[in-house]
């Protein structure tokens, strides 16, 4: 059952959820069908218990396990954006690939954040996921100047693994602690953990962090995730 | 069980202990718990016969020494403790605190719940085996089924508490008082046939000797089947439940209550000591009287022996007379056992994070009842002596909590006493654990029902848990003062730094932060909150009181709140409307998975802040541009 809702995982498409959903529920029912059978009332109750949340923590083990970092690439352009940052931080600021607006963006990004002129500037980060080649596992990162903004473009099916895998690549490039800084999505908490679950999609900001917050244990040399 | 003063439908959104009850003469009050309490006769005898045979009257003997000198003295002193109807339940809520305390109440809420759910359907089961062996009913009614016409009788209990049920202590009174009148003329009648039919005696005798060498053989055989029989004991609970009923004495104040104290121990001797009489009397007549294989199921005895006897002996007029008594008071034990529910149920879900108003909801309370009651009878297929394991574990296991109660209760008054209790107590813990050994429906039922509170208690606060909650928040003069002081700083901004109550690292934090969110010492200073969780409580969720201290040199500001991210949110907001710009508060990332930190929020209330904080704030104001800044980093 897990092994389905895995592998349908991958063409996100609302057939495939609605599939998945059927085929978790099925599984419990299943379950709870045989328990009866052998055990009675009793068994119906703890059979629908333990397959529920059996097979809920399978599935969000399996998501954990899932999620790893990439090989990241970055061509000439994105690492002259790099060195071209000598002193102060080095700062991403995520940014939706249809938005085109840079300055509001970055406008806004420094009144939230107060980030003053004098602390340096942004390079965008933006991340197109829907590519469905998903063969790679490495991310090349572009980078693009539009007018007076840096962007780095990268193509890659998960945007926290593309966001935490750039970020390691950069601290390990140049020995700073790079920092990234995202909005808030507008929804509640526990879809996300339902989505999560469910078809390993989740919040980015929270994901980004614990997928770093694994691959490097000490804290000091985490890159910032920055949510405003 | 408690018929409160007023009827449950008018309660709707009012704090419970401010009303005003109507109160009565504790002999009517008693009628109260004797619906419950007395209409055991109707069941009590046969489930006797079953369970210890020809012992029958020996065992019963048993039950009254267990109701005279255990029960009693427990809710003796129960009573004193709880003049205001708390019981022992939440006599022990208050022993202990926290979560072992939270735990307590959840365990006995499910035991408390199966009393009464088995109340009201062993009640109707045994109302529909009244019915179905009277010639009478048959014949109008064209049908023979008892599950259909528990069922029924179940329906119109229901029907008649969604539209809201007018209690009234004066017609309890007058079908306690029928009832019992009609048992005596009964039990004095079958006594007195007694010695024209003395052959049943020695054959009783007889069989007696042959089966047990000596009187000790007897009454050790007899002690071993009592648990079978507690349910016997169900009315105390109850009685100490409708305290406040009890009219008390003239001299009797809020804070002294005597008057109502020594009134309610009449009343629990009294229905105690009539009980027994009845209890041992019927045991003796039904057991000599009536011919062993009638008790057994489907047979014209069985659930109603008194009954039976009464037709027997009086004739078809009396022998219907007393089953209507017999079905009214059965019908009345139903209805008050739902009382019971609705009175207890709300006053105990807030504390697993249910909103008061929700559980005051009284007529989906009542439709879960009446179809958990449907889903029993049809279970237990309306048969009154497979639900009377079930029942007794409910009553047992609030007995033994009551009987824990009055052990440390008395714990201090000499070593007697101390002896007494905790013999009491070991009694009852091992007539619990062999009832639910052998019978484990009543176990089951009550794991039902805790699987049902802490369902939709997490139901409830995952679904309550973003809205804010707080309507107020008052900020102290030293509070007022860091705000105004921030409002004037380099850039104007207030910047709150959330802090765990406890740690005075402030240097290290704000060095931090600077760091991590590149706030400049030029930009500003930030102002230290920290919450301290409290306890969730039914009231006082909806004011915030926020004070200002200076700790070397740093602002901090302090509240108490049971849920922190609601606190945070709240005082964001405040401080938004009073100094018209808007705040921004920095937090740190919580460690662990994100998966159990969404639950660790729906479980314990704590989990990713930020994250809880910016849900809040969305909901509440829906303009982004006016939103409080959330920072994570």
């Amino acid at each position: 059952m897990v092994a389905v809702v895995d592998a349908k995982k991958t063409q996100k498409q609302g057939k495939d959820r609605v599939f998945a959903g059927a085929a978790l529920m099925a599984f419990i029912l299943a379950s709870v069908a045989v328990a009866a059978k052998f055990a009675g009332v009793d068994g119906a109750i703890i059979g629908a218990v333990v397959s529920i949340v059996g097979s809920v923590s399978i599935l969000s083990k399996i998501r954990s396990g899932q999620t790893h970092i990439v090989d990241v690439e970055l061509d000439q352009k994105a690492q002259s954006f790099l060195d071209q940052i000598e002193s102060g931080d080095i700062r991403l600021l995520a940014h939706r690939v249809s938005a085109k607006d840079y300055r509001l963006r970055e406008e806004e990004a420094r009144q939230r954040n107060s980030i003053q002129i004098e602390e340096g500037g942004f390079i965008f980060l933006e991340i197109d996921t829907t590519d469905p080649n998903t063969g790679k596992s490495v991310v090349e990162v572009k980078g693009v100047v539009l007018g007076d903004y840096m962007i780095f473009r990268c193509k890659c099916q998960s945007a926290p693994v593309a966001i935490a895998s750039i970020l390691l690549a950069i601290r390990n490039k140049t020995n700073k602690i790079p920092h990234v800084f995202m909005g808030w999505t507008d929804a509640h908490p526990l879809s996300y953990a339902w989505k999560f679950i469910l078809f390993g999609e989740g919040e980015t900001a929270p994901l980004t962090r614990d997928l770093i917050r694994r691959i490097e244990p000490q804290e000091s040399k985490r890159p910032y995730i920055h949510v405003a | 069980m408690s018929f409160s003063g007023t009827s449950p439908r008018l309660r709707k959104g009012k704090k419970p202990a401010q009303e005003p009850v109507q109160q009565d003469h504790w002999w009517k009050v008693m009628c109260l718990t004797g619906v419950d309490y007395f209409s055991t006769l109707g069941y009590q005898p046969g489930i006797a016969f079953l369970a210890a045979g020809i012992l029958s009257p020996l065992s019963t003997f048993v039950l009254v020494m267990v109701t005279l000198f255990c029960a009693l003295p427990i809710y003796y002193v129960v009573a004193k403790h709880s003049p205001n109807g708390e019981g022992s339940l939440a006599m022990l809520e208050q022993l202990l605190s926290g979560w072992p305390s939270k735990i307590v109440v959840l365990l006995l809420l499910g035991f408390a719940a199966t009393d009464f759910i088995i109340t009201i359907t062993l009640s109707a089961a045994d109302a529909a085996a009244h019915i179905v062996q009277n010639p009478v009913f048959v014949d109008t009614l064209h049908t023979k089924d008892p599950m259909l016409i528990t069922l029924i009788l179940l329906t119109s209990l229901g029907a008649i508490f969604y539209k809201g049920f007018k209690e009234a202590i004066g017609l309890c009174f007058v079908i306690v008082s029928c009832y019992l009148v009609l048992n005596a003329i009964v039990v004095v009648h079958c006594l007195a046939v007694l010695p024209s039919n003395w052959a049943l005696v020695t054959n009783w005798q007889s069989h007696l000797w042959s089966q047990y060498s000596s009187v000790p053989a007897m009454f050790l055989a007899s002690a071993i089947v009592f648990p079978k029989l507690a349910l016997g004991l169900s009315g105390f609970e109850t009685g100490v439940a409708v305290m406040p009923l009890v009219k008390g004495a003239p001299s009797d104040t809020e804070e002294k209550k005597d008057g109502r104290i020594r009134h309610t121990r009449f009343l629990l001797i009294t229905s105690a000591v009539v009980m027994s009489i009845f209890l041992v009397a019927s045991s003796i007549v039904t057991t000599l009287l009536i011919a062993p294989d009638l008790f057994a199921p489907n047979m014209p005895a069985n659930g109603r022996a008194l009954a039976y006897l009464s037709h027997k002996y009086m004739g078809e007029t009396f022998g219907t007379v007393y089953d209507i008594s017999t079905i009214l008071i059965l019908w009345f034990a139903g209805a008050s056992a739902i009382a019971g529910l609705l009175g207890l149920v709300p006053k105990y879900l807030p504390r697993f994070g249910m909103a008061p108003a929700w559980t005051t909801a009284v007529q989906p309370l009542v439709i879960f009842f009446m179809l958990v009651s449907f889903a029993v009878t049809i279970l237990f297929k309306a048969d009154v002596d497979s639900q009377a394991g079930a029942y007794a574990t409910g009553v047992l296991v609030l007995m033994t909590s009551a009987a824990v109660v009055a052990a440390i209760k008395v714990w201090n008054r000499s070593t007697a006493m101390r002896i007494w209790f905790v013999s009491i107590t070991a009694i009852f813990i091992y007539t619990t654990l062999d009832n639910i050994h052998e019978r484990p429906d009543g176990l089951r039922i009550a794991t039902f029902f805790i699987a049902c509170i802490l369902l939709s208690s997490l139901l409830s606060r995952a679904l309550r848990s973003t809205e804010l909650r707080i309507e107020e928040v008052e900020f102290d003069d030293m509070a007022k003062r860091f705000i105004e002081k921030a409002g004037c700083n380099n850039l104007g901004e207030v910047r709150l730094l959330a802090h765990r109550i406890g740690r005075n690292n402030y240097a290290e934090k704000v060095e931090t932060a600077r760091r991590v969110h590149s706030i400049q010492p030029s930009e500003g200073e930030f102002i230290f909150v920290e919450v301290e969780p409290t306890q969730v409580s039914d009231f006082g969720e909806a004011r915030l009181k926020v004070s200002g201290y200076e700790s070397d040199g740093y602002q901090v500001l302090r509240c108490q709140s049971p849920a922190v991210p609601n606190a945070i949110a709240a005082t964001l907001l405040n401080i938004r409307d009073q100094t018209g710009k808007v705040p921004h508060v920095y937090l740190g990332w919580t460690e662990g998975d994100p998966i159990a930190n969404v639950l660790k929020y729906i479980f314990f209330g704590e989990g990713e802040t930020a994250m809880l904080i910016r849900e809040i704030i969305r909901e509440a104001e829906p303009k982004e541009s006016k939103r409080p800044f959330v920072h994570l980093g």
